[in-house]
């Protein structure tokens, strides 16, 4: 289980290790939206691969959306 | 930025639209509309293009400027909101591209490898083709746009003599029903096409470029679906999950060319991941206009992994990726049928 999320972390550690430079050198907003989605992504890929019984999007979505489908 | 010629936007639109139209859509569509599938797709295509009518009407009232600069300058907070809205839009495209895409290699190519790696060995290419930029983009479709166009035209040609023409009768016998379900499924694809008008400024995009781009997909996606129709019939290719792969197995180019399908998935592969790739640059590039700070190239990478992430948390299985097509047209109207018409009722130059 712990593997599959050393995938995430690596390519997220390769992004940050690549983008790092160019990043400290442009506004601070930059920095703190590239943590803010490589964070989101983390907390929602744990979620989705690690948890028994993960209520999926579409599903969710579907059973919200389903009454105003007129087919 | 160099020149963007009518021919880019052109070509930019057909591949953002009829790629990831023709692997996922003719099934389901086959199987409402029966032999008359096309006109579903033809009805979809009408209503898109009405809209596309009012937003590069919108658009011209802003001259030089795309539609996410004027509505982020024109209503800072309103506008900024739609633009908001949108890029919501088109990552959830892009999210879906990513899934598709991901089942599509592990049922058909990989099947041994793990969805996760396929999934980010795609979205890795599609991060770093957005990160090249509009020129980027627009060079890759210049190459694989026109290149697509020529071999879905001379696919027909080949498997001619194995068309079974029994199954699309009766001719003129139509079940609207099945054609106005099958044109509410396809709607959310073909409208991908309201894009032109957010990325390229009134100075560059003309409406008739947005309809070059319509009329020419709309001949692709309808001989890719007569041809299924003749080759393979509507029951069986009504159940198929991949009926336009199946299609492409049939081709056989006598004893020369045996497996022509890896020659036609090898030129049709990299096209999906530009088609992506224009996904995650409007996504970025839609970002930069509401927060212009933000460098749209830097978040191409953080993006691109957030998608990757929502694949698998969108999307159940392969079977809730087709299933899902009904309630998406639902979210797809309000940003394609809509926003459009609300864009062109409040979208004016301010009064001096």
């Amino acid at each position: 289980m712990i593997s599959i999320l050393l995938i995430y972390i690596v390519a997220a550690v390769i992004i940050l290790a690549i983008d790092h430079k160019v990043i400290r050198n442009l506004p601070k907003v930059n920095r703190w939206f590239t943590y803010l989605f490589l964070l989101c992504g983390m907390a929602i890929f744990t979620y989705s691969l690690q948890f028994r019984h993960v209520v999926y999007a579409t599903v969710w979505l579907g059973n919200w959306l389903k009454p105003l489908v007129p087919f | 930025m160099q020149k963007i010629t009518p021919r880019q936007i052109v070509l930019l639109g057909v591949t953002y639209v009829i790629n990831i139209t023709m692997v996922n859509m003719p099934g389901q569509v086959i199987n409402t509309a029966h032999q008359h599938a096309y006109l579903s797709y033809i009805l979809a295509a009408a209503v898109v293009l009405a809209m596309l009518f009012f937003l590069t009407r919108s658009s011209m009232r802003f001259p030089g400027q795309d539609l996410f600069q004027s509505l982020a300058s024109r209503f800072p907070f309103i506008g900024k909101g739609i633009v908001a809205l949108y890029l919501l839009f088109f990552f959830m495209i892009l999210v879906r591209d990513i899934r598709i895409m991901a089942d599509f290699t592990n049922v058909v190519l990989l099947p041994i490898t793990p969805i996760l790696i396929i999934s980010l060995c795609i979205t890795a290419t599609v991060i770093y083709i957005a990160r090249g930029g509009a020129r980027t983009l627009l060079g890759i479709t210049e190459l694989y746009g026109p290149t697509m166009i020529v071999v879905v035209i001379l696919m027909p040609i080949i498997v001619l003599r194995d068309f079974d023409f029994g199954w699309i009768k009766p001719l003129f016998f139509v079940q609207w029903k099945g054609v106005a379900e099958g044109g509410w499924l396809s709607i959310s694809y073909i409208g991908q096409m309201i894009i032109l008008p957010f990325i390229f400024s009134s100075k560059d995009f003309k409406y008739k470029y947005g309809l070059y781009a319509m009329l020419i997909s709309l001949g692709i996606l309808t001989i890719l679906i007569l041809m299924t129709i003749l080759l393979l019939g509507v029951h069986v290719a009504g159940r198929m999950m991949y009926p336009s792969y199946e299609l492409v197995r049939q081709l056989r180019i006598t004893d020369f060319l045996d497996r022509f399908d890896l020659f036609v998935v090898a030129l049709w592969y990299p096209a999906v991941l530009l088609n992506m790739a224009i996904s995650l640059y409007i996504v970025c590039y839609g970002l930069k206009s509401v927060i212009p700070s933000v460098s749209g190239k830097m978040m191409a990478a953080p993006v691109g992994l957030f998608a990757y992430s929502c694949a698998f948390w969108f999307y159940q299985n392969s079977i809730e990726l087709f299933q899902f097509n009904r309630e998406w047209t639902v979210i797809a109207l309000f940003f394609i049928v809509v926003l459009p018409l609300l864009i062109f009722a409040i979208h004016r130059p301010a009064k001096a």
